[in-house]
């Protein structure tokens, strides 16, 4: 992959890089935003590891830029700003993911593979599913770039129903799956949690077999 | 000993001040027109009286006959006004008052009473002091009688007026004591009278330089955590990337210096005012972003039950709520020994389980618990953000499972 790492530390930098590289990724390394910014406008990143507290320009700032831009790059944030409110801005900015410093390297590099598409395609750790992409690791789901809040519920009967795919699952099976929340059960729940699915992911996302119970072909 | 003094309002004490003057100088007036009044009654009774024995006098004067002594009242059945006449041969009678001698008014007890010798009688007209003191009573009392609705006319305005004067005090009490704990914005003084004008001012400056001085203790925090973190992260990654079987040994202590870096951090974060803010925040949202985080390094599986929110609006600060949250989600990872339950309910509950060993918890600061890799930070930053964010914490602890519980206050529905 190739990968473009914004950090004016150079001692992390070069750590970074040689890890990285290591991997068998080509990194770019970017000092500051101006040559972040250049870099970006130039090459196709497969991800771009930005850190915020730049010499410049905060990268805040240049991620808004390329975002403004059309740029749909995938971008992690890796900073010392850890408040949960950065982390939110960092997001709300446009960034896919946020880690914060010291970070273990094999955790970064499992982030980018999480959010790195091959090509055009999906990062590995996500699977696409009736116009939804869906990353089991994470728990999320995307409609065309954008993602669906699934409540722990729903997320647990959709989980289910994604690891037996094309296998159809008895409704006892299913509400075995939510009676693990610890709260009562009623007749109906499994219809209830399939139709809000149907609701928030499409129709054709979760198939009924009379009889039998449900699937996701 | 001194005693707590009394507590008093502007609007009570001038109310009350202005009334008691202003009663007190009406019913001086009042008492000085019932003097002035008494005087001038009892010398139109002195007129009445004399009139009286004249018009006897010439009554007599036209009869022929000797005027009969006798003693009637001048209305019927009138014991108050008496007209008697008298022979100047017998002896005069002593009821109801005492042989008179000399022409004039004479005040014997109980009585005001004119003599006059004339047509070979004596005429005697009287009233009692009592009658007369009955009837300037009766006209005092119309006075004060008169006056009673204009004391309550002057205890309405005045009651209205002081608190139309008190308005701005009164308001800008209630916006200072109605201010957010984290709002250090300048008071409004447009409305103030000038007496208030140096009190909002010197508030101002208080709040101005409250807030200046927490941004500066929040930027410095905030470039502490860089300066901090930055060395550690290449440090980390140089002991990490090394073939050395002590790098690796170092890694962990790294790693526990980490932990120990953030939550004295937090801990600063928490002493500079962090926690009093009151968001609104999204508290799905938080536990979402911390799980997220928290899941790819955690020894126990963590399960989160939503109730099925997908959003629920807290009344607290953000950064506040997410040190709370993942302090208490670390120490249930660090100190429980299976899977973290996490459940939040529609009404601002939340609970964090997990089966521990039984045993007393850590309490004091940098007091560490067994098998615990952190410093014991957590617990006592946990029980400072949550009497910061105004949050009572349940602990419970039985049967090998640990409960935290508490309930987050929903934001005001807009």
């Amino acid at each position: 992959m190739r990968l473009l790492l914004v950090e004016d530390t150079d001692e992390l930098a070069q750590s970074v890089l040689r890890f990285l590289r290591a991997e068998g990724h080509a990194v770019d390394h970017a000092p500051d935003a101006a040559t972040a910014e250049e870099a970006m406008a130039l090459a196709d990143y497969s991800c771009v590891i930005l850190d915020l507290g730049l010499p410049d320009r905060s990268g805040l700032e240049v991620l808004r830029a390329r975002r403004r831009a059309g740029d749909r790059t995938p971008v992690l944030i890796a900073t010392a700003r850890d408040q949960i409110s950065d982390r939110i801005a960092g997001l709300d900015a446009g960034a896919d993911d946020y880690v914060v410093k010291p970070f273990d390297l094999r955790e970064l590099s499992a982030r980018i593979r999480a959010h790195a598409r091959r090509g055009q395609g999906l990062p590995e750790t996500r699977v696409a599913l009736a116009g939804l992409e869906v990353d089991r690791a994470a728990g999320r789901v995307w409609q065309r770039g954008v993602e669906i809040r699934l409540t722990s519920r729903e997320w647990a009967l959709f989980d289910a129903l994604l690891g037996a795919r094309g296998r159809v699952l008895p409704k006892g099976a299913l509400e075995e799956v939510l009676a693990g929340f610890d709260t009562l059960i009623e007749g109906n729940a499994v219809e209830v949690y399939v139709s809000r699915l149907r609701a928030k992911l499409g129709p054709s996302v979760i198939e009924t077999r009379r009889g039998m119970g449900y699937v996701i072909p | 000993m001194t005693s707590a003094p009394r507590p008093w309002s502007l609007s009570g004490r001038l109310t009350t001040r202005v009334l008691l003057l202003v009663i007190g100088g009406w019913l001086a007036s009042v008492t000085l027109a019932i003097l002035a009044l008494e005087h001038e009654m009892s010398e139109m009774f002195d007129t009445e009286l004399q009139a009286l024995v004249e018009t006897t006098i010439l009554s007599l004067d036209a009869t022929a006959t000797n005027p009969i002594p006798r003693l009637v009242g001048v209305a019927a059945g009138d014991g108050e006004r008496i007209l008697r006449i008298l022979s100047p041969d017998r002896d005069s009678p002593t009821a109801p008052w005492p042989a008179l001698s000399g022409d004039g008014f004479h005040d014997p007890p109980g009585w005001r009473v004119l003599h006059r010798s004339a047509e070979g009688v004596v005429i005697e007209a009287a009233h009692a002091t009592d009658y007369r003191r009955e009837e300037t009573l009766e006209a005092a009392a119309a006075l004060l009688v008169l006056l009673m609705p204009l004391v309550a006319l002057l205890i309405w305005g005045l009651r209205h007026a002081v608190r139309l004067v008190v308005a701005p005090v009164a308001s800008l009490a209630t916006t200072v004591a109605g201010r957010a704990s984290d709002d250090f914005s300048p008071l409004d003084a447009t409305n103030l009278p000038q007496e208030l004008r140096p009190l909002a001012a010197s508030l101002d400056g208080y709040l101005a330089r409250i807030e200046s001085l927490r941004r500066s203790e929040r930027d410095f925090i905030a470039n502490a955590a860089h300066e901090l973190r930055t060395p550690l992260a290449s440090l980390r990654n140089r002991l990490d990337l090394s073939a050395d079987p002590d790098a690796q040994a170092a890694l962990r202590t790294v790693d526990a210096l980490a932990r120990r870096v953030d939550r004295l951090l937090q801990l600063s974060r928490l002493e500079s005012g962090l926690g009093l803010g009151r968001g609104p925040t999204d508290l799905v949202y938080i536990l979402r972003l911390l799980l997220d985080e928290l899941r790819a390094k955690a020894r126990h599986p963590i399960r989160f039950d939503d109730s099925d929110l997908t959003h629920l609006m807290v009344a607290a600060d953000a950064d506040a709520l997410a040190i709370l949250l993942r302090n208490m989600i670390e120490n249930a990872l660090e100190h429980g020994t299976g899977e973290v339950q996490i459940l939040l309910t529609p009404q601002g509950g939340f609970a964090i389980e997990n089966p521990a060993p039984s045993g007393p918890l850590p309490e004091a600061r940098f007091t560490r618990g067994v098998g615990s890799g952190g410093s014991g930070l957590g617990l006592s930053i946990i029980e400072s953000l949550a009497r910061a964010m105004d949050l009572s914490l349940h602990h419970t602890d039985g049967d090998g499972r640990v409960r935290f519980e508490t309930r987050f206050p929903l934001a005001d529905q807009v």
